[in-house]
C-alpha cells in the first residue's frame, strides 16, 4: 500500500515541476482513497488517523505550495493580459506583484 | 526602368530584412542555453511609399531590430520569490545547525550537547541516591560527576552556539562585497539600457541586468521601480536606495556590539534587513533573532539551576558539619545573560555537598531529599528544569519545521516560475496557450488532490469518526 506520507509528497513534486499527468493521477487515487475511507472498518480508520498525524508537516508544506501556486497563475494571468493589450515588454511602474 | 528599379528594391529590402530576421533566429538558437537569454524576435516596418507617375507603390519592409520577448510581471515575480527562498534556505541551514547541538546522539564526537536532557535526570537522580546513604563518598561523587557532565554540556552547548553566531556574522559581512558589486553592475547597465532604449531594443543587456538582479535577490531582499527608458532604481524592501538608475549607493559594515551591523551611508539599516529576504535576511535573522532565543533559553535553565541548586545546598549542614554555609556546587551567575556558557562546578571536595539538614547531623538526608526535589520543583521559568528543556528543545524543532516549510513552498514557486519563464521567453517551441493550459490543468488536479487530504486528514485526526468527504 502507498503510504498517505508519500502521496502528499509527490503531490508537493509534482505541483513544483507542474507535472500536470502525475496530479491528474494522484487526484484519481485519493477520489479511490476517499470512497475506500466511507466503507472502511475501524481499525483501517484507526491506521489513517495514525498515518495522517505524521503525514500532517507534509500537509502544511502541500498547502503552502499550493498557496503560492493560486499566486503564481494569478500573476501569468496578468501577464497574459498585458501581452494581449500590447504591453509584452513594458515595464510596470512601481509594481508590487 | 524606374519601376524596374523599385520592384528590385523592393525585393533586395525584403532579403535583407529576411537575412536580418534569420540572424536574429540563429541568435536565438546559439543562447538556447545560455542563463537568462530572453528570445528575440525581428520587427518588421513598412517602408514609405514611391510615387511614380501618380501611382503610389509600396516599397517592401526592413527590419527594424530585434524585440525581447520578456515578461516585467514574472520577472518581478520571480525575484521576489527567489530572495524570500534565499532567504528561508540560509535560514534553514543555520538552524539545523543549532538544532543539531540538542539531538541526542548527533553532536560531534567530543560533545554531548544533545544529552542534557539526561543530563538533568541523572543530576537531580543523583541526590535521590544520595538519600539511601548520605555519608557515602561514592555517592558523593557520583553528585559531582553529574553536576560536571551538566555544566560541560550546557556550556559546550552555549560555546558552540556562540561560535555559530560568529560564522554566520562572518558570512552575513561577507555577503556585502557581492551586493555592492552587482549593484554597481546594474547601475552601468542602466545606463546602457536607457541609451539604447529609446531608439531599439536593449534585449542582451535587459537581459544582463536581469540575471544581476536576480542574483542580486538572492543575496539581499529588494524592490525595483522602474524609470524613464526602462531605467531602474533598487531598493531594500524596507525602502533603502541601492540603485537610482546610473548610480548605486554602496553598503558598508561595520562593529556594533561586538557584532556586523550593516549601514547605507551613516544609517544603519541592519535590522531592516533581517526580515527583508535574501541570504543576508536569512542569515541576520538567525543571528539576531533565533540564536539569541535558543541561547536566552539555555541561559535560563543554566541560571535557574545553578541558583536553585546553590541556594539549597547553602540552606543544609555538609559532612564537615558546615551548617548553612556549605558553599556553592555551581558557579553562582550574577545575570541570566552567560550563564550557560559560565557554567562549571566549582565544588571539589564531594563532603561539601550538604545532605543533612540544618538541624539534623551529618547522617541526615533532609537537605538531599530537598536537593533531589528540586528537579520535580517549577524553579524555572514555573517549569520543573524537565519540562522547561523539553518545550525548549520541542520549541526550536517547531521553528525549524516551519522554516523548512517555507523554504519547500518558497523552492517549489521559483521552479514553478523559471518553467513558465522558459516557456514563455526562453528558446523552445512551447507556446503560451498551452503552457497556460497546462499550469491550469495542474493547478485543478492539485486542488482536487488538496482539498480530499485535508477533509479526510482533519477529519481523522479531529473527530475520529466520519471521515469520508461526502
Amino acid at each position: 500500500m502507498y503510504p498517505l506520507k508519500q502521496v502528499i509528497e509527490d503531490a508537493s513534486q509534482a505541483l513544483a515541476t507542474l507535472d500536470t499527468d502525475r496530479l491528474e493521477e494522484l487526484a484519481a487515487a485519493c477520489r479511490g482513497l476517499n470512497r475506500g475511507l466511507q466503507t472502511a472498518s475501524a481499525d483501517s480508520l484507526t491506521q489513517f488517523a495514525q498515518e495522517a498525524e505524521e503525514a500532517r508537516p507534509d500537509l502544511a508544506i502541500l498547502s503552502r505550495i499550493f498557496d503560492a501556486t493560486r499566486e503564481n497563475l494569478r500573476v501569468l494571468h496578468r501577464a497574459q493580459e498585458r501581452r494581449r493589450s500590447g504591453h509584452s515588454s513594458g515595464y510596470l511602474q512601481n509594481s508590487a506583484v | 526602368m524606374g519601376t524596374i528599379n523599385s520592384a528590385f528594391n523592393l525585393i533586395s529590402s525584403a532579403l535583407d530584412a529576411d537575412q536580418s530576421a534569420l540572424s536574429i533566429v540563429a541568435n536565438n538558437v546559439a543562447n538556447a542555453s545560455t542563463a537568462g537569454y530572453t528570445r528575440e524576435v525581428p520587427n518588421w516596418q513598412e517602408n514609405p511609399p514611391v510615387q511614380i507617375n501618380g501611382a503610389s507603390y509600396g516599397t517592401g519592409v526592413t527590419e527594424t531590430g530585434p524585440t525581447s520577448i520578456r515578461d516585467r510581471v514574472l520577472g518581478q515575480r520571480l525575484v521576489q520569490q527567489q530572495q524570500l527562498a534565499s532567504s528561508s534556505g540560509a535560514r534553514l541551514s543555520a538552524l539545523n545547525t543549532l538544532q543539531a547541538l540538542f539531538t541526542p546522539s548527533s553532536g560531534s564526537s567530543s560533545a554531548t550537547t544533545g544529552e542534557i536532557g539526561s543530563d538533568l535526570t541523572g543530576f537531580f537522580d543523583s541526590f535521590a541516591s544520595l538519600e539511601s546513604n548520605p555519608t557515602n563518598n561514592a555517592l558523593r561523587q557520583q553528585v559531582l560527576s553529574t553536576a560536571t557532565t551538566l555544566a560541560g554540556d550546557i556550556s559546550n552547548a552555549a560555546a558552540s552556539i556562540n561560535s555559530q553566531r560568529s560564522a554566520l556574522d562572518q558570512e552575513a559581512a561577507g555577503i556585502v562585497s557581492q551586493v555592492n558589486a552587482l549593484t554597481g553592475s546594474i547601475a552601468q547597465l542602466n545606463e546602457q539600457v536607457q541609451t539604447v532604449s529609446p531608439n531599439a531594443d536593449a534585449g542582451t543587456l535587459e537581459d544582463q541586468r536581469q540575471q544581476d538582479i536576480l542574483q542580486l535577490s538572492q543575496l539581499v531582499g529588494i524592490n525595483q521601480v522602474t524609470t524613464e527608458n526602462n531605467g531602474l532604481s533598487i531598493t531594500t524592501t524596507s525602502g533603502q536606495l541601492l540603485v537610482s538608475e546610473s548610480s548605486n549607493f554602496s553598503m558598508s559594515t561595520g562593529e556594533v556590539d561586538g557584532v556586523t551591523h550593516f549601514f547605507l551611508g551613516s544609517t544603519d539599516i541592519t535590522s531592516q534587513l533581517a526580515g527583508g529576504g535574501g541570504e543576508l535576511g536569512g542569515y541576520l535573522t538567525t543571528r539576531d533573532q533565533d540564536i539569541p532565543t535558543t541561547l536566552g533559553g539555555l541561559d535560563q535553565l543554566a541560571y535557574s539551576v545553578s541558583t536553585s541548586v546553590n541556594a539549597q545546598n547553602n540552606s543544609g549542614t555538609d559532612l564537615d558539619g558546615d551548617a548553612g554555609n556549605a558553599g556553592n556546587i555551581f558557579t553562582e551567575p550574577t545575570a541570566i545573560a552567560g550563564s550557560a556558557q559560565a557554567m562549571r562546578v566549582v565544588m571539589t571536595d564531594p563532603n561539601h555537598i550538604a545532605a543533612a539538614s540544618l538541624t539534623g547531623g551529618t547522617g541526615d538526608d533532609s537537605n538531599a531529599i530537598a536537593l533531589a526535589a528540586l528537579g520535580s520543583q517549577a524553579t524555572v521559568q514555573g517549569q520543573t528544569p524537565i519540562n522547561f528543556y523539553s518545550q525548549f528543545v520541542s520549541t526550536l524543532g517547531s521553528t525549524v519545521s516551519e522554516a523548512q516549510t517555507e523554504n519547500a513552498a518558497q523552492n517549489a514557486s521559483v521552479t514553478q516560475l523559471q518553467t513558465q519563464i522558459a516557456s514563455l521567453s526562453g528558446v523552445n517551441l512551447n507556446d503560451e496557450a498551452s503552457s497556460m493550459q497546462q499550469f491550469e490543468r495542474s493547478y485543478q488536479a492539485a486542488s482536487e488532490v488538496f482539498t480530499i487530504l485535508n477533509t479526510i486528514m482533519a477529519s481523522a485526526l479531529n473527530l475520529g469518526v466520519q471521515t469520508a468527504v461526502s
